[in-house]
């Protein structure tokens, strides 16, 4: 009897170390973030485990992808994947492609309407931006930009659609409800990203070429403030703002410089550069990550991840993804 | 009575479209094309490059149209080939008379310095897409010309700053006689000598007959007994632009040692090649293509990125008054993205466009100058060709 009581006192034990083991992986399994990568010579994306920082595994996802990013519902991978002229969409549970979207030709960069109910796309080689209908799978409108179009930011409230033209150097205000164009703001050459700040009243715009961000108001369309950067021991060329995330928090932006291989850390009150850090080679596009302590980088030319601590201000790991990683996308 | 109405309705007509138009600037470029008289080529297989440069304006007028919708200007393209019995002077002169201020020139080296030389200059903007001269940039310049093209003091610089990063520093020159050979010779050997490289000796292709049937003979004995690494070609070619060479394509695999071979055709330094594909130049490739149904040549690229200059200078200075584009264009913060990775500018002292250089094979790009490691107090651009200190150039 005694070795019954035992017995099963001890299979109750298992069984509650078992649960324990069981929450514990699952409170884990609940904070860890996933990082989605595109890179845009393998044709595919990288899975990236936030809490080993390593990748899991590799999604092919069709010719040259760039622009990512996720359903508003956090269950889809969305990807322009540009040289097939489509949008690909993958599933965040299975990791396996789903279906597509038409997109227009060439498609870079996108952003989703709060609401999750349109897509709206960049067509590099066509000078246009494509309204897509996300769940009725199809193009609602073109609208004709500049030349190679590409950054593109929706203002808070959803009314006004910033897209930039690289070749035409504007940043062009679209009305979301009548898709027309209300107005244009010349900026310095080959304009990359826009981001509007969270309480709407500037938009961020990077010209790579020109080497400066510039900082519109966009009820008057004006540029209220240029910043400009200067690295000691580096040539003014070499340093091409490309990727802008604003951390509303601490009121800091941060901007990826290309080829100066460095992020900078902007104060968003004053606007000074605060600080330079160094990452990979070709630092494109940011992202932050949920409770916003990482900041992760795409190096297009040493073909990694740098993830960088936002509190320490320094690079705490790189991860070997692709060839050319392009884009970073980021669910909880 | 039917007369009368439609009579009518023409003037109607006629009051309605103007006053449709009335606020858009009308921009008008010309491109003067030289027309030259087919030259024999060694293969008979490469196909003559129809509209070489115009298909490059065209796309540039295009480019700045889509900007001009939203900033009211509309840019034509005035295309004027000239013929080979023409006088490329009284073309330029006749479009001077009817008060043309912008033009994109695609012509010879004697055209050049005829127009050069009329008093109908005036305030006209010249852009030259296509000679390499370096006296156009020192003793002969002109404060109304802008150089996209790159001079041969660039072109050599960029060659031998690679040549110099692989080490392979010991040349043999072998110059063709026409005068551009003349030109890339006497360049490269300044340019050896800034870079630290030691031209071994230089020999002078005159051979004149058909080389296909005995090149493996006379070649051979031709590169014998030289003490080099990296063989030079000043092989030109046999037009006034970037088209093809005349003797250079016979040089490599037939030498006497197993050994590099370098400029003409087989590595040649240039501002524009279809296989560059970096900083967007797929982009710029794919649009090429698809609206010109051919692959894009440096002169083509040269010619576009003459037009968005006049086209960004036009835009930025909301002028049309070509004192007031040409110091926007040679303003310090003027710069064109060019798809070639860094800004491209315009050099005060002798209105040549700074940009980096190609290095490129018939079908792939081998490396982009400047290299890394060659520095300069204002840009990395500047080791390129004549800097500030050395130029001859005095505008007036």
């Amino acid at each position: 009897m005694k070795n019954i009581f035992y017995f099963s006192g001890y299979k109750l034990m298992i069984k509650k170390i078992l649960l324990i083991i069981f929450l514990i992986l699952m409170q884990k399994f609940v904070i860890a973030e996933t990082i989605y990568v595109s890179n845009e010579k393998d044709h595919n994306i990288s899975v990236i485990d936030g809490n080993s920082l390593e990748v899991i595994k590799t999604i092919k996802v069709g010719h040259r992808p760039r622009g990512i990013i996720l359903s508003k519902d956090k269950k889809k991978i969305i990807i322009c994947t540009s040289d097939d002229n489509r949008i690909t969409v993958v599933d965040v549970a299975s990791l396996e492609v789903e279906y597509y979207l038409p997109s227009g030709p060439d498609p870079e960069l996108m952003v989703m309407d709060e609401d999750g109910k349109f897509i709206y796309v960049a067509n590099e080689d066509d000078n246009m931006v494509t309204v897509v209908d996300y769940h009725g799978r199809k193009i609602v409108k073109e609208i004709p930009v500049g030349v190679e179009p590409e950054g593109m930011a929706l203002s808070p409230d959803g009314k006004i659609l910033v897209n930039t033209s690289e070749t035409t150097n504007m940043a062009h205000f679209i009305n979301t409800e009548t898709l027309e164009i209300e107005a244009n703001v010349l900026v310095d050459a080959r304009p990359r990203v826009a981001q509007y700040t969270k309480d709407g009243k500037f938009v961020w715009v990077s010209s790579e070429i020109g080497g400066t961000i510039s900082i519109i108001d966009p009820v008057k369309y004006e540029i209220i403030k240029k910043i400009e950067f200067s690295i000691p021991g580096l040539s003014k060329e070499s340093v091409q703002p490309v990727g802008i995330r604003l951390d509303n928090k601490r009121k800091l932006a941060y901007i990826a410089l290309g080829p100066a291989n460095r992020i900078a850390i902007v104060n968003m009150n004053t606007f000074e550069v605060e600080k330079y850090i160094l990452t990979g080679q070709r630092v494109w596009n940011l992202m932050i990550n949920s409770d916003g302590t990482k900041l992760f980088t795409t190096n297009g030319v040493s073909n990694d991840i740098s993830v960088v601590d936002i509190d320490k201000r320094k690079v705490i790991k790189s991860i070997p993804v692709g060839r050319y990683p392009w884009g970073v996308a980021i669910k909880e | 009575m039917k007369n009368f109405f439609f009579v009518l309705f023409f003037l109607f007509c006629n009051l309605i479209v103007p006053a449709k138009s009335e606020n858009i600037q009308q921009i008008k470029i010309v491109h003067i094309n030289r027309i030259i008289e087919r030259a024999p080529t060694i293969y008979s297989i490469n196909p003559e490059i129809k509209n070489n440069g115009i298909l490059g304006s065209r796309m540039g007028i295009k480019d700045n149209n889509t900007t001009g919708k939203f900033t009211n200007q509309k840019f034509e393209l005035i295309e004027k080939n000239i013929m080979p019995n023409e006088s490329a002077k009284a073309i330029f002169e006749e479009f001077r008379k009817n008060n043309y201020k912008f033009f994109i020139l695609n012509v010879s080296k004697d055209d050049f310095n005829k127009i050069l030389s009329s008093d109908l200059i005036g305030e006209s903007i010249l852009i030259n897409t296509s000679l390499k001269d370096n006296d156009l940039r020192n003793e002969k310049c002109n404060k109304q010309v802008l150089h996209i093209s790159p001079s041969y003091m660039m072109v050599t610089d960029a060659l031998t700053q690679f040549l110099k990063k692989k080490n392979w520093t010991k040349l043999l020159l072998i110059s063709g006689t026409n005068e551009r050979d003349k030109q890339f010779a006497s360049s490269i050997k300044i340019s050896a000598k800034k870079f630290g490289l030691k031209i071994i000796n230089e020999k002078i292709w005159d051979f004149t007959h058909d080389f296909r049937r005995t090149a493996d003979l006379e070649i051979v004995k031709f590169t014998q007994g030289e003490k080099y690494e990296v063989l030079v070609l000043a092989d030109e070619g046999n037009t006034f632009g970037d088209s093809g060479n005349s003797f250079g394509d016979y040089i490599p695999y037939r030498t006497w040692k197993p050994i590099i071979v370098v400029g003409g055709e087989v590595l040649k330094p240039t501002s524009w090649h279809f296989a560059h594909e970096q900083w967007g130049g797929n982009q710029m490739q794919s649009r090429f293509l698809k609206y010109s149904k051919r692959l894009m040549t440096n002169i083509d690229f040269n010619s576009w990125l003459g037009v968005r200059v006049f086209g960004e200078a036009i835009t930025r200075s909301k002028s049309l008054d070509p004192r007031r584009i040409l110091v926007q264009i040679m303003d310090e913060k003027f710069n064109v993205a060019a798809y070639k990775g860094k800004p491209v500018s315009f050099r005060k002292w002798n209105g040549q466009l700074r940009q980096p250089i190609l290095l490129v094979t018939p079908r792939a790009l081998v490396s982009v100058s400047p290299q890394n490691g060659f520095i300069h107090p204002r840009t990395e651009l500047d080791t390129l060709g004549i800097d500030e200190p050395d130029t001859k150039c005095k505008f007036n």
